[in-house]
């Protein structure tokens, strides 16, 4: 079996935050309280791993609403492995990336 | 937020963007931008303030960086990338030597512009320092009847004293010279100046060239403009041809001294100076040799003296960029064995290799010494040009600059040599530490690196072993292949 990455605190704070549901940058950004110079950094590299993927929006939806679309990030399948692997790493990581909803309570 | 206040914090904000966008390869650069340029929008929208706009945009910068070092290979890490690099480089240092004045001019100095047939006349055959001097005496002594081989003479005493230039003080080198200087230099000297001149009591002055367009710009308009020299009064009557080198010691200018004036200067014993004249073309004196003349005193004694064209002067004084560049170059030879002896014991890849294979490499060696000697040699002379504070330090800089860039060049090219697959000459990457970590040395046996074309590997040691003692590559054959194809 190959061995999981282990991720530092921030990625996998980012990778937690995108697994929650925030799933463009600027929303990890205010999840996480970590500026845009450490997430999209970290993003690329949790991309370029294959822990997250990424999809632009499509550009009729954005059109209608009159505004640029956005570009969308997923957690994969091993990036569910991995955060799993983190968790147990680092136990406050939940709570330390709250989900949408409870952004919103 | 009104819309114009968010539409000029939109372009300010997107200005990192646009800078940190160019770290990209131009593929990557579109698409990078656009999610940038998305958040950006959704951010100014959410009323935050300029300040907190700013700082997310420059995160860019990061991340561009990430992916310019991830992603992009450099433009040096292939050969043709690396010559291209080196030529750009190369034909900038070119470039701004010849926009930079004075460096254009040390490249391709102007040659003798005075009177093709102007020698000075000395008791000594020497070009340097003050050992031309003759004294006034003499020279009235030797003028008084004429020599078939010098067909005009004048003499002039370098004085050295403060000018008022319309209230900026300065000190010039003055030479109090005979009238008979501005047929010498075939001057054209207003008649209605020199007599504006004895009615004011003015010194007729000849500005030189080089003070001509150092204190006056080159102005055209410059005759008849007065000024200071030694608490008197002179007027600018001419400006004289650019001899300013080939002068045996440069004058800013000359005072014409009236015949009563100069025959005070000539009766004073210790009054030297210099003494020009006027070859006949078709007289025994070479125009670019030393030669010798004999000259009848006024008291009827021979006086054998020498005459040194005036072009001797200009080649000795004008200095000789190239030369200063040889001999840097030849001074980082004397010392480059003793600092590149261990990059040179390890030696360059070339064992097992074809020839086609080796002299490629070779070529490659040579086109790269090729492309740095013009940045070699017009960079220290950029860097002299803009550090030299005093007459002379220039050749002193320039001769250590280049020793210096000799020397970082040569460790360069050894090292991005040895650093790059015999078989692509790409640089190699992915380097590795190998072997157990040493109880003896506390440091590792050595470092691989690995082509990302897939042609083979490179073991340096860290120190000799039994089991390497140099570096040694290793080809990889076809087989190989698979593993990198996945990694383009």
């Amino acid at each position: 079996m190959a061995a999981e990455p282990r991720l530092s605190h921030t990625a996998a704070l980012i990778l937690q935050a995108v697994d929650s549901g925030f799933i463009y940058g600027f929303s990890i950004m205010e999840a996480t309280g970590l500026p845009s110079g450490t997430v999209y950094p970290a993003m690329r590299r949790l991309e370029r791993d294959r822990l997250i993927g990424s999809r632009w929006e499509k550009q009729a939806i954005a059109d209608a609403e009159g505004r640029p679309p956005r570009k969308y990030y997923k957690v994969t399948s091993d990036g569910k492995a991995t955060l799993a692997a983190a968790r147990k790493r680092y136990p406050l990581l939940a709570k330390l990336a709250p989900t949408p909803a409870m952004e919103n309570a | 937020m009104n819309s114009r206040r968010l539409a000029v914090l939109t372009f300010a904000c997107a200005l990192p963007l646009r800078m940190a966008a160019l770290l990209l390869r131009a593929r990557d650069r579109a698409e990078w931008l656009a999610e940038w340029r998305g958040e950006l929008h959704y951010l100014l929208r959410r009323r935050v303030s300029p300040l907190a706009g700013f700082a997310f945009t420059i995160g860019a910068i990061p991340d561009a960086f990430w992916i310019r070092r991830h992603t992009q290979t450099t433009q040096l890490e292939t050969a043709r990338g690396c010559l291209v690099v080196l030529a750009a480089a190369a034909a900038l240092s070119v470039g701004l030597a010849l926009l930079v004045p004075g460096v254009r001019q040390e490249m391709f100095p102007p040659s003798y512009g005075g009177p093709g047939d102007l020698v000075t006349v000395s008791s000594t055959p020497t070009v340097l320092g003050v050992g031309s001097q003759v004294s006034a005496g003499q020279y009235v002594a030797w003028t008084t009847h004429a020599h078939p081989s010098l067909s005009r003479t004048a003499f002039y005493e370098p004085v050295s004293g403060p000018v008022d230039l319309n209230g900026r003080a300065e000190t010039w080198l003055v030479g109090k010279a005979t009238a008979s200087l501005t047929a010498l230099l075939h001057l054209s000297v207003s008649e209605s100046l020199l007599q504006e001149c004895s009615r004011t009591g003015a010194a007729p002055l000849v500005l030189s060239r080089a003070v001509w367009m150092r204190d006056f710009g080159g102005t055209p308009g410059i005759l008849g403009r007065s000024l200071r020299f030694e608490n008197h009064r002179a007027t600018i009557v001419a400006v004289a041809p650019p001899i300013d080198s080939a002068l045996p010691m440069p004058m800013d200018a000359w005072s014409l001294e009236t015949d009563e004036a100069f025959a005070r200067i000539a009766a004073h014993r210790f009054s030297y100076g210099y003494m020009l004249a006027e070859r006949v073309p078709a007289s025994g004196i070479n125009a670019r040799h030393i030669g010798s003349v004999e000259l009848t005193s006024n008291d009827d004694t021979p006086a054998h003296l020498y005459v040194i064209p005036l072009s001797i002067f200009a080649y000795y004084h004008g200095r000789t960029p190239e030369i200063d560049f040889l001999l840097g170059l030849f001074m980082a030879c004397l010392v480059m064995p003793a600092l590149l002896f261990i990059s040179l014991q390890a030696g360059l890849v070339t064992e097992r290799l074809s020839m086609r294979m080796r002299t490629r490499g070779w070529f490659f060696l040579v086109a790269k010494i090729a492309l740095l000697l013009p940045l070699l040699y017009c960079g220290p002379l950029l860097i002299a040009n803009v550090l030299a504070s005093a007459p002379g330090s220039e050749q002193l800089i320039q001769t250590f600059a280049t020793i210096a860039g000799a020397l970082l060049s040569a460790w360069w090219l050894l090292e991005d040599q040895r650093q790059r697959c015999p078989h692509c000459l790409r640089k190699l990457t992915s380097p590795a530490r190998v072997g157990e970590r040493s109880r003896s040395f506390l440091g590792f046996s050595g470092m691989e690196f690995v082509c990302a074309e897939g042609h083979g590997l490179l073991h340096v040691p860290d120190y000799p072993t039994s089991w390497f003692a140099s570096q040694r590559w290793l080809t990889l054959d076809s087989s190989w292949r698979v593993l990198f194809q996945a990694g383009h």
